[in-house]
């Protein structure tokens, strides 16, 4: 009987039947090329022959049987037809067949060898094969590149409800679980089982979230699934990242009835059943479910750690995604501001209505504030670049400096951040280069040999401030003076210290005796005004002469959007940005005076400003051309106060910027457009713009 | 009581390896040449009221194939057992074809020892 042989005599027995009965398909496929059945039978000797040396580690006749059946299989499939000379070849295969019965798998390799691997080839080069040895390498798991590293593991499990007639149980797959990991966490959803007596007992109604700890590599757990993973959902996560020696940062964001339903301990209608009640969720749990307190403490306990680490993970969101999210949510508000106030002209009338609006509009400016949120990231990144940069340049010019940092947790709108760097660095180079002194001169001027540099970050007023502050020799006021003297930008009189600073931001303008590699490139501070001014800031200078020199950055918290007044002009409504607006005055008569040369002019607090119609400059039809009809905004520009006459204010109100360049083009004086409420559009003021528009300013 | 696993296949090299693993790790181990004879067995043990816990099958035979037998299991009485097919690298498309008629895994041809059982102990305990 067959149990008293061996394995290998069993297979040796097998194989030469097979081998015999594979010469007499052969001899009969012969006379009879176009026998399908022959060649099916053939292909099921040769594969069987591969199935049955490999159970015998016979691997050169494995590899061999491979090569046959990859020919047969090309037959089978019609790619490559039957020829006298592929008959003659799988012949001259019998006969190399026979020969391996006649040796052991260990011997056959120095016996045989040779002339197996020259057949291999001759079966390779058979015309019109092409068998790669690289098809099979594609195939070696990639197993190797596991890490054995201890990772967490998020695992649910939803199985199709018919599991149980494909032969698998998954209580079979959650022990197989726990022998290769630690099961954290293990939640069963019930939720789903019906009433008892529609309960079909051959059904599957639950499905399952676990959390596990493994060291095994991550394929020994995805095999556990290999045979469920097609049809049923499966989805793993390496949640390692999310904990922290072994506390889940992810608690920190959750309520506690989220965590205790999550870990399984309360159903989710439980627990809303609960929140009605509105009590404290832990009392609550523990009064009505014989919830025990140790795991309400727990649990808090996890979370309070969790909430104390309050790392915050992070997910990669396309930018332009959230660009558009913060326009629509920007719309969103616009428009439910109008319905607000549409309802509130009539709140008279239905008081609910109004109320219910007026949360509306409250939940609407709650959404858009966080939305913006997620748009903020800390400066400190940028702010952690420069303390390189102050180093470096600080050694190239032998200086010793030291950099003081501030308010680097004050959060910015990501395309802000990435927009001030390089004016950023411009300011900090050159505090350290023209600003803090060479240690002679400090000595000298009876200061530490080490400079200073501060940088600042916070919020004041709903802006960003951001200062560069140097404790240098201050700015040299005279110089300024020559230099502008030289340029002929400045004819003598008093200026104020602003005036005199003004000069240092037009383009060409440096008073620094050398041009040095540091900061003297071509790239001065006007193109540091022009960068801050197109993301709608501003610039300031402080200086005090031996003291040091403060460069303060005003930024908008956000670019998307922007306080503005409504104005009309005729037809027209245009909408001015509320921070460039001083005042608005509704003139008397005889305030406007014309200076030839000059324009026109108004009386602003005791002194002349001059007077632009916005009518004419942008060519609107009006009927109101008498100043004293109209309203005139002070405005404060780089130079200058102005006068800008309009038709009327019609209210102030937020607006989301389009830009025009994108949609039309650039157009001098306006930097975007607006779609009100009513679906009208408003063009937006560009202040500065408008200043070098009716000035012709350099900057 | 002994689990009882069914091996239906050709290759008596096959059947007897298998046979050698399982019964050496304890199953009690019945074999078939072919699907038709793997469900003549399971006539008889269906007749006998005796159970089965796990059949192995080949899917290239003469006579039965393998997938024409999953799918005549699944029509009746043993449809809940567990069905393993045996396959070969070559046969990736049998995989799903054998999942799809009804199978519960598959074991890639040649195998180690280990390795059955492994998937056994997936199945049966």
């Amino acid at each position: 009987m067959a149990e008293k042989k061996t394995l290998y005599e069993i297979f040796t027995e097998e194989a030469s039947e097979i081998i015999s009965m594979l010469e007499n398909d052969l001899l009969e496929l012969e006379t009879d090329i176009e026998n399908k059945n022959l060649v099916n039978s053939i292909f099921r000797y040769i594969h069987t022959l591969k199935g049955s040396s490999g159970m015998v580690d016979y691997f050169l006749l494995t590899k061999f049987t491979h090569e046959l059946e990859n020919i047969l299989a090309r037959i089978r499939s019609g790619d490559l037809k039957i020829t006298p000379g592929l008959i003659n070849l799988f012949l001259s295969a019998i006969d190399t067949l026979k020969q391996f019965l006649l040796y052991k798998p260990e011997n056959a390799e120095d016996n045989i060898g040779l002339e197996v691997r020259a057949l291999i080839e001759g079966i390779r080069k058979f015309k019109g094969l092409d068998i790669s040895e690289s098809d099979k390498e594609k195939k070696i798991p990639s197993s190797a590149k596991d890490n054995f590293e201890e990772k967490i593991l998020q695992i649910s499990m939803k199985f199709r409800p018919d599991i149980f007639e494909t032969g698998t149980d998954p209580l079979m797959l959650l022990r197989e679980l726990s022998e290769v990991s630690e099961i954290i966490r293990i939640k069963a959803n019930t939720e789903s089982i019906p009433a008892i007596e529609k309960l079909q007992y051959e059904r599957l109604y639950l499905s399952w979230e676990m959390l596990l700890k493994t060291d095994r590599p991550l394929s020994t757990i995805e095999n556990i699934f290999i045979f469920v993973k097609e049809d049923n959902t499966i989805v793993m996560e390496d949640v390692t990242d999310k904990f922290i020696g072994g506390i889940d940062t992810r608690y920190a964001d959750k309520m506690l009835g989220e965590i205790l339903e999550e870990e399984g301990y309360v159903t989710e209608s439980e627990l809303l059943e609960i929140i009605d009640n509105q009590k404290k969720m832990g009392e609550i749990l523990v009064d009505s479910k014989n919830l025990d307190t140790n795991i309400v403490d727990k649990v808090l306990e996890s979370q309070k750690k969790s909430r104390d680490l309050q790392i915050s993970s992070t997910i990669r969101v396309d930018a332009s995604k959230l660009d558009k999210l913060v326009n629509i949510v920007g719309e969103l508000v616009i428009s439910i501001a109008r319905i607000n106030q549409l309802v509130s002209e009539q709140s008279y009338k239905n008081r609910d209505l109004y109320d219910a609006s007026e949360q509306l509009e409250r939940i609407s400016r709650y959404v858009q504030e966080q939305v913006m949120k997620v748009r903020m990231v800390p400066i400190e990144g940028t702010f952690r670049r420069f303390q390189r940069i102050v180093r470096d340049t600080a050694r190239e010019l032998d200086k010793r400096i030291n950099l003081f940092m501030s308010g680097s947790d004050t959060e910015l709108d990501k395309t802000l951040i990435e927009q001030i760097e390089d004016p950023l660095k411009h300011l900090i180079r050159n505090a350290v280069d023209h600003g803090v002194g060479s240690p002679d001169e400090r000595i000298a001027a009876g200061k530490p040999v080490e400079g200073s540099i501060w940088l600042r970050a916070y919020q004041q007023e709903g802006k960003i401030i951001i200062e560069v502050e140097d404790d240098g020799k201050g700015i040299d006021k005279k110089a300024i003076l020559r230099k502008a003297g030289e340029k002929g930008l400045y004819k003598g009189g008093d200026l104020s210290n602003k005036e005199i600073y003004n000069f240092l931001f037009l383009p060409g303008f440096t008073t620094a005796k050398h041009v040095s590699e540091i900061s003297g490139r071509g790239v001065g501070l006007d193109v540091v005004r022009k960068n801050i001014e197109s993301l709608r800031g501003s610039i300031d200078v402080f200086s005090e002469t031996g003291k040091g020199t403060l460069f303060r950055l005003k930024l908008p918290l956000t670019l998307a959007i922007i306080e503005g007044m409504q104005v009309s002009i005729g037809e027209e409504i245009i909408t001015v940005p509320l921070f460039s607006i001083v005042e608005a005055v509704r003139p008397e008569d005889n305030i406007v005076k014309t200076i030839e040369g000059k324009g026109e002019l108004m009386e602003f607090r005791e002194s002349y400003i001059p007077l632009l119609r916005l009518y004419e400059i942008f060519g609107f039809e009006t009927k109101v051309k008498d100043p004293a009809n109209a309203l005139i905004l002070i405005l404060e520009g780089h130079h200058r106060k102005i006068g800008l006459m309009v038709d009327d204010v019609i209210g102030q109100q937020q607006v989301v910027i389009k830009s025009l360049e994108k949609n039309y083009r650039q157009v001098p004086g306006i930097s975007g457009a607006t779609v009100l409420g009513g679906g009208k559009i408003s063009l937006i003021l560009d202040v500065y713009g408008l200043e070098k528009l009716a000035f012709g300013d350099m900057t | 009581m002994n689990k009882r696993i069914l091996i239906v296949d050709d290759s008596a090299t096959l059947r007897a390896s298998v046979n050698f693993v399982l019964t050496d790790a304890g199953y009690e181990v019945v074999q078939a040449k072919n699907g038709e004879e793997g469900l003549d067995i399971l006539k008889r043990l269906k007749v006998s009221s005796s159970k089965i816990d796990m059949i192995i099958s080949d899917i290239n035979m003469p006579v039965m194939d393998g997938i024409t037998f999953v799918k005549e299991v699944k029509k009746g009485e043993f449809r809940f057992v567990p069905i393993l097919i045996l396959t070969t690298e070559s046969e990736n498309a049998k995989k799903m074809e054998g999942k799809a008629a009804g199978a519960s895994g598959w074991l890639v041809k040649p195998f180690k020892p280990e390795q059955l059982l492994w998937v056994v102990k997936k199945f049966v305990r």
